[in-house]
């Protein structure tokens, strides 16, 4: 054990921890030259053409030092927010953490969180400033930062370029020495934690795990203390780029179990491990069931896919636990499901992924949070839908969820940053100065308005200087209402949203003026109606599709013109009809743009 | 069987609506006529030894530069390619440019037909979308034209902001009157990048309501149909057996070679395309390079290319076609589409042909875009 070292790569998003990555394996030639790639360990498609780690990996290299070998398991960690409750667990992985600052953007909210995380579980942190090769870098001033957060030393801080290999040697050299080795006892009982699973079409289920204490055998018979569920091992092994299966693994170490788990959802990331016969009396503290906090339908574009979606959805809940779904119908839709997902960006990327792995084309409906809605009769149901809405004599009160958010921006966008969280229905709960130049803003805001299109507006009123963080706190009490679409007459259950009671009106006359937009001419007008209960609140009309021909279409025009055509049509392959109205998905995520 | 286009890229004017690749400066005309020529011959074998059927100078405006250059230019292809006897050669001409030794000189260097500029008989309008000529230039030119050529076309743009109805009327009563055997009627488009577009967009100018549109595409129809024009392409009208050869080539996909900047070619797989840019085609030219841009065709694109030209002809989709080459069937692959077109009262089918009918006449891209594989 004294020759292991359990570090993470943490940092914002974009900050370079996967390129380091990279830099590490090559330093160590756990890959070969010819093998490398960028952002290897981004191995799924999606993560290569985004450039963003959506899953946290975890190899180990070996690596000698003084003329004594060791063993490196690195973890490296996705940097956006919908992901934390994943990072969290990595970090309770490990004794060291790697927290990578870009040297040219600065502290940003995930460097903050993210180091609480770490810190909580403490761990050992190696600041390593990034990028030092841009021209815009900015290597004092974010030192300054650093230095100010961490409260460390300036020599501390390791100047590196992940991507022209600069300062590796110091990182490898820091890890050795200042990461402490794990503690922990081989003989005691068996005291592991689930930090990541990986499915595999062949293997089933490989199950990541951390040894805290005990030994590991191919063949115990192992328990997962929060699912209670009990397995054998068929396999066990270490993380080479390659799974190199073992005989045993013992504290301190990480590695891979297969057990002929089939489906993800079997796994929760943060259980404990531990032998069936000869249980430890000591979880791993800390285990959480990961909460959804964005919820949408998802329907096929034709009817008859449905059963096809739902074998697509079960296919990837197999890889993706964090997907929760259960079956809806919509009066306009029909049948589909409603998921659950981490946020935005996961129900983006699970989408894509329906699309791309599965040739499946969906339309998604308006995203919402979960609403406790507190009925007359004394009970309180749960709300994940607008559909869901009770009637509202049926309603005493309903409560929203909050969540705690922080910005950190220039000091010049402070204004238009409090102003946008204000329109946001938002509190502001502190203001502090990281720097002359440089704050934090702490807001308590409802989650649902941030669902709604908070993050482009951020970037927009800030130019892009701000980060954003947040996690969720709590329910309170709030004004309500469902506010209805109709199309020529006919209410589109899947176009309704909850929306706050003072805005209702306004939401109802943009999306009105959004929809006008969005839906195409077709060979009759449509009315766009908004309402509230029975009350009509506004109202649109796309009038009826009468000419439309090109006047010409000679040798120099073919080609443009095919392209123009090919392109709309491909705009409208997503397309939904509803009585006799063709509605785009753009239409269904209206609500999220209203104010572009 | 295949045609040749060359693009003449200078003008006086550039008028308000007008995107085509154009210059008003005059310096380099000779320079480009060479570039041409070097063009021509390197590109000789670019439609693989078949004869010219067709030649058509097009702009810009072709016959503001001196007929000697079109005559070297036509001299240039007859030693280069292998050229039919009974070859149709256009040139585009604007009514100011129409004078007596013009005409003569491009009959005696082969030019057999005449594509003349008019759109429009109004002054005030032709003064606003900042035409060259007036009214009388215009009759002037038409009469000219009748007494020297057989084979000429007045181009028309209808829907103008400020026409109306009665007196597009007026303008195609008075032009018919020269008894013009081709006639190509557009609907005024505002392309990006006009004067048109910047000014719609800074609401200086309306978009023509839609239903008048209508009515004066409606108008010139009915009126040309009772002179016996029939109308071949949704734009084009013309006497019997007076199509322009070269314009239909395009629309029944055969090969042709584009020649001058910003010219597109065609030779069956490949779609390519010459720089937009007089200096840099002449400088590459000098060099001998073709400064050029090619797409391959993908099976997909060729359908595509087929639904869409096809529905806008009075040929329509051929079904025959599509299978014989490209192996697809449309009326089984896209059955319930085609059937709802029908149901709609958009498209007919007659034998193997997919057609517009007088309701989808005016929903072309429309029907093309449901049609589209
Ligand atoms: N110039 C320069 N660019 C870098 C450096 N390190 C990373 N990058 C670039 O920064 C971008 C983001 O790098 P990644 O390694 O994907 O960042 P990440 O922190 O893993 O991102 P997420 O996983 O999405 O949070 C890529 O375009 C990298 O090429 C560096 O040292 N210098
Ligand atoms: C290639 S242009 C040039 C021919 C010649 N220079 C002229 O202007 O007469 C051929 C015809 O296209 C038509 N045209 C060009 N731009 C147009 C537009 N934006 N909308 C409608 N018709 C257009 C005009 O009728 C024009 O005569
Ligand atoms: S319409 Fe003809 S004359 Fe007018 S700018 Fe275009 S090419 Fe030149
Ligand atoms: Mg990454």
């Amino acid at each position: 054990m004294k020759n292991i070292r359990n570090f993470c790569i943490i940092a914002h998003i974009d900050h370079g921890k996967s390129t380091l990555a990279d830099r590490l394996l090559e330093y160590t030639n756990t890959v070969d030259k010819r093998d490398m790639k960028d952002q290897l360990l981004d191995d799924m498609d999606l993560e290569k053409e985004r450039g963003i780690t959506i899953k946290s990996h975890a190899v180990q290299l070996n690596y000698k030092f003084n003329n004594e070998e060791y063993i490196l398991n690195l973890i490296d960690t996705p940097g956006h927010v919908d992901f934390s409750y994943e990072v969290s667990r990595s970090i309770a992985s490990c004794e060291g953490a790697l927290l990578v600052i870009d040297a040219s953007q600065g502290i940003q909210a995930q460097t903050i969180s993210n180091l609480y995380l770490a810190l909580e579980q403490g761990l050992e942190i190696i600041p390593v400033l990034n990028k030092i090769d841009l021209p815009g870098s900015m290597i004092e001033e974010v030192s300054d930062q650093i230095i100010d957060l961490l409260d460390c030393d300036p020599s501390e801080i390791l100047h590196v370029s992940a991507k022209d290999g600069i300062g590796i040697d110091k990182i490898m050299d820091r890890i050795i020495k200042k990461i402490p080795e794990p503690k922990g006892d081989a003989k005691d009982n068996l005291q592991a934690m689930v930090f990541d699973s990986v499915f595999n079409s062949f293997r089933g289920v490989e199950v990541i795990f951390r040894i805290f204490n005990g030994t590991i055998k191919k063949g115990d018979t192992v328990k997962f203390v929060n699912t209670k569920k009990i397995y054998n091992v068929d396999e066990i092994g270490i993380l080479k780029i390659k799974k190199e299966p073992k005989d045993f693994l013992e504290a301190g170490n990480v590695g891979y179990l297969i057990s002929g788990i089939k489906e993800a959802k079997e796994i929760k990331v943060g259980d404990t491990i531990t032998h069936k016969d000869s249980p430890t009396q000591n979880e791993v503290k800390g285990f959480e069931d990961v909460k959804p906090m964005v919820f949408a339908g998802i329907y096929p574009v034709e009817n008859s896919d449905y059963e096809d979606l739902r074998a697509s959805l079960e296919k990837l809940q197999l890889n993706d636990a964090s997907l929760v779904w259960q079956p809806e119908t919509s009066v306009a839709l029909g049948f589909g499901f409603r998921c659950g997902f981490l946020g935005m960006l996961h129900m983006e990327i699970i989408q894509e992924r329906l699309e791309r792995e599965f040739d499946m084309t969906v339309i998604t409906t308006v995203p919402s949070v979960e609403f406790k809605c507190f009925l007359t009769d004394g009970t309180t149901i749960e709300i994940f839908a607008p559909s869901d809405m009770p009637p509202v004599t049926n309603i005493s009160y309903i409560e929203e969820p909050i969540i705690k958010a922080q910005i950190i921006t220039k000091s010049e966008y402070i204004g238009n940053i409090i102003k946008l969280c204000l329109d946001k229905r938002g509190k502001i709960k502190n203001q502090v100065y990281l720097s002359k130049s440089r704050v934090e803003l702490l807001f308590d805001l409802p989650l649902s308005e941030i669902v709604f299109d908070f993050y482009d507006k951020l970037k927009s009123t800030s130019r892009g200087y701000a980060s954003f963080d947040y996690e969720l706190s709590g329910y309170v009490k709030s004004k309500l209402v469902k506010l209805d679409i109709l199309l020529n007459g006919e209410k589109v259950d899947a176009l309704s949203a909850i929306v706050h009671k003072e805005k209702a009106f306004e939401w109802g006359k943009k999306l009105c003026q959004k929809l006008k937009e969005l839906l195409p001419r077709q060979m009759f007008e449509i009315a766009i109606q908004a309402s509230i209960g029975n009350k009509i609140i506004a109202r649109e009309t796309v009038r009826a599709l009468r000419k439309n021909v090109t006047a010409k279409c000679y040798g120099g025009d073919i080609t443009r013109k095919r392209k123009l055509l090919e392109k709309q049509k491909k705009g409208k392959k997503r397309m939904r009809q509803v009585g006799n109205v063709e509605i785009p998905q753009e239409a269904f995520l209206a609500v999220l743009k209203i104010e572009e | 069987m295949s045609g040749i286009y060359i693009h003449i890229p200078f003008c006086k004017k550039k008028c308000h609506y007008c995107d085509f690749y154009i210059t008003l400066n005059k310096n380099n005309v000779g320079k480009l006529i060479e570039a041409i020529k070097f063009e021509l011959i390197l590109r000789k074998n670019f439609l693989n030894k078949n004869s010219i059927e067709t030649i058509y100078f097009g702009g810009g405006t072709p016959s503001m530069i001196s007929p000697n250059y079109i005559g070297n230019i036509i001299k240039e292809i007859k030693n280069n390619f292998s050229v039919n006897s009974n070859i149709e050669i256009t040139i585009e001409a604007n009514p100011d440019d129409i004078s007596l030794d013009n005409l003569l000189k491009w009959k005696k260097y082969g030019i057999n037909r005449i594509s003349l500029g008019v759109q429009t008989l109004n002054d005030n309008l032709l003064n606003f979308i900042n035409r060259s000529h007036d009214k009388k230039t215009a009759i002037a030119s038409i009469k000219k034209i009748s007494e020297h050529y057989d084979n000429f076309s007045i181009d028309l743009i209808y829907g103008i902001p400020g026409n109306r109805y009665d007196k597009l009327k007026n303008d195609i009563k008075e032009i018919i009157k020269f008894n013009p055997p081709h006639i190509s009627a557009y609907n005024l488009t505002i392309e990006k990048k006009t004067v048109f577009y910047n000014w719609l967009k800074n609401n200086i100018i309306k978009k023509e309501n839609e239903r008048e549109i209508i009515k004066q595409f409606n108008l010139l129809k009915n009126i040309l149909e009772k002179e016996e024009y029939i109308q071949y392409e949704t734009s084009s009208f013309c006497k019997k057996g007076y199509e322009s050869k070269h314009n239909s080539g395009y629309w029944k996909r055969k090969k042709y070679l584009g020649i001058g900047p910003s010219a597109h070619s065609f030779d069956g797989k490949y779609r390519s395309w010459n720089i937009s840019d007089n200096n840099r085609y002449i400088s590459a030219l000098n060099k001998r390079i073709i400064p050029n841009t090619e797409e391959k065709l993908s099976k997909k694109m060729k359908i595509n290319e087929i639904i869409m030209i096809g529905i806008r002809t009075k040929w329509g989709i051929d079904n025959k076609q599509l299978i014989t080459q490209l192996k697809y069937d449309i009326l089984k692959n896209q059955k319930n589409t085609i059937d709802k077109l029908i149901n709609d009262k958009l498209i007919y089918i007659n034998r193997t042909k997919i057609k517009a009918t007088k309701k989808g006449s005016i929903l072309l891209d429309y029907i093309a875009e449901k049609l589209l594989v």
